[in-house]
């Protein structure tokens, strides 16, 4: 590996140690009481302290999220598939869409816990209505990028329109769903921790309200921890199959 | 009223007489946009003769791409008449192959596989061109265009002067009768576009097809060409068609001998004379 390619490598992960050891530092110097802002070993200490609830409740988090982000592609990408094929469904519907997402989904929770009750279902929801919108959108721009030329090309051979959207409009809009779903994915995640806070008895959001109902702000921030890490692997990991899958679309 | 040269179109050489190929009377076109509309082409009359090489030329945004829409049946005249065969054009009939200064390639598939792709849709599926042969044909036509190395290679790995030979060669696979060219060279630097000449010519040669070529650069149209039609500006007519007696094939070095550049002079002169044929 070459100097620089190492130094790319090390770069994030060197940023990260000085965050935290600066944060140590800083707490222990001014000396910041534990309510307010625990130090990382803190932290730390209330992890291990914890781990098996931790563990447990993110797991489910983590269910919740995976749950609602399968919904959400099976719907943003069939909504995408409708907007980007036909004209007319896309001014029928983009403006009722557009509208929908501009709502902000924590106020829905409220108005989801009267309809399915406390628990699971809302955060599902909630992860799935929160993350649907790029992914319809990413994937109906996709659709749109089939160039001019190649449409003559193609239905100067008398191709039907079905055939186009086949033979090249799917295939030119699979690297924006890729590209859509690492960052939906950690929008359910946050859906989903979003309902767990204002509606359930289980997940990291739930284990975060009960903790600070407990004045624990080490566990508080444990919970906080388990969420970055688990954002981090979810993005990454949708970032690597989109890698796999569209290499054809990189350089 | 402007009469075309008849003697000129005359000396045409080895061009097959009798029912034009493709045939524009009195065409006009014009565009509906959402605020105004335009008249892209006004009383056109041309016809393209079987087995010829036709360049049309013309200012910037005079219609020339939209002459080559009317031929394949993208879009119908406004007034006037489009005929193939004798036939008014109502639809894409799928006997033209198309190129454009673009090669719009589908990234994800190979040479071979782009090349394939006319021969997946349409007209060519219903009815069932056999895999097995349209390989073959692929296969021929990479040589012919000195592409058998980069079958397997995917778009990004060629050059622009690849890309647009591959483009070439999807234009002719399903081996159709009409070959139309958009600016095919336009984009390529000097030498490749004299290298894409020798292809163009080649490629003439082995599938005989009929060919309408856009182009700007008058060099390249008497090169190539049996016959060149000038348009005026918008809305396009054409004002002017020469002769191309030299045989073929022709060498790059023709270019410079005086018989040639008097062909170039003459069309300069034609193209820079919008108004007075009016009158
Ligand atoms: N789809 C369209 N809708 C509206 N106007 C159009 C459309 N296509 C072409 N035009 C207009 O028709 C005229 C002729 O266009 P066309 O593309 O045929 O010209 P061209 O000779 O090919 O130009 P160029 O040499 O720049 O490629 C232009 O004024 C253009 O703006
Ligand atoms: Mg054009």
């Amino acid at each position: 590996m070459s100097r620089s390619r190492r130094r790319e490598r090390l770069a994030p992960l060197i940023t990260i140690l000085a965050f935290f050891a600066l944060w140590e530092f800083g707490t222990r110097l001014l000396d910041v009481p534990v309510f307010i802002l625990p130090k990382p070993t803190d932290i730390v200490a209330s992890m291990q302290r914890w781990w098996s609830p931790l563990q447990m409740h993110a797991l489910h988090t983590l269910m919740t999220t995976v749950a609602g982000f399968a919904i959400s592609i099976v719907l943003g990408s069939v909504l995408g598939l409708v907007v980007g094929y036909s004209k007319t469904a896309h001014q029928a519907l983009y403006p009722l869409l557009i509208g929908f997402n501009s709502v902000p989904k924590v106020a829905l929770v409220p108005i989801l816990i009267i309809w399915f009750g406390l628990g699971t279902i809302p955060a599902i929801i909630t992860a799935c209505l929160i993350s649907f919108f790029p992914i319809l959108v990413n994937v109906a721009t996709g659709l749109a990028t089939v160039p001019q030329e190649l449409e003559d090309v193609l239905r100067s051979l008398g191709a039907r329109k079905s055939e186009l959207f086949i033979k090249v409009g799917l295939p030119s809009s699979m690297p924006y769903f890729f590209a859509s779903l690492k960052v939906s994915v950690t929008l359910a995640f946050v859906g989903s921790i979003i309902s767990e806070t204002v509606a359930s008895n289980r997940g990291i959001g739930y284990l975060m309200i009960a903790a600070s109902g407990r004045f624990d702000v080490p566990l508080v921030f444990a919970g906080l921890f388990v969420i970055a890490v688990m954002g981090i692997l979810l993005y990454e990991g949708f970032a690597f199959l989109e890698r796999k899958l569209t290499a054809w679309a990189y350089r | 009223m402007f009469f075309m040269t008849a003697s000129t179109t005359e000396t045409a050489g080895e061009r097959v007489q009798g029912v034009p190929l493709a045939e524009f009377r009195d065409v006009s076109l014009r565009y509906d946009g959402s605020s105004e509309s335009t008249l892209a082409l006004e009383h056109l009359d041309l016809d393209v003769h079987p087995g010829e090489l036709l360049a049309v030329v013309g200012m910037s945004g005079c219609g020339k791409s939209s002459l080559l829409k009317l031929i394949s049946g993208l879009v119908l005249p406004t007034s006037g008449s489009v005929k193939i065969h004798g036939k008014s054009v109502t639809r894409p009939l799928g006997i033209v192959g198309m190129a454009f200064q673009k090669a719009s390639l589908l990234p994800w598939r190979t040479t071979l596989q782009n090349l394939l792709l006319p021969t997946e849709v349409g007209s060519a599926r219903r009815n069932g061109t056999r895999n097995g042969e349209a390989v073959a044909r692929a296969r021929d036509l990479l040589a012919t265009v000195g592409l058998t190395e980069a079958e397997n290679k995917l778009p990004k790995e060629l050059s622009g002067g690849m890309q647009q030979r591959v483009s070439l060669c999807r234009a002719v696979i399903h081996q159709p009768e009409l070959l139309l060219l958009d600016e095919p060279f336009g984009a390529l630097d000097a030498f490749t576009r004299e290298e894409l000449w020798g292809v163009l010519q080649r490629l003439r040669e082995e599938t005989g097809c009929t060919v309408v070529l856009i182009t700007h650069d008058l060099t390249e149209a008497v090169f190539l060409a049996d016959r060149v039609a000038v348009m005026s500006p918008r809305p396009g007519r054409i004002v002017y068609e020469a002769a191309v007696p030299f045989a073929r094939p022709r060498h790059l070095d023709q270019r410079y001998q005086t018989d040639f550049t008097a062909i170039t002079a003459d069309l300069r002169h034609h193209i820079s004379q919008p108004q007075e044929v009016l009158s």
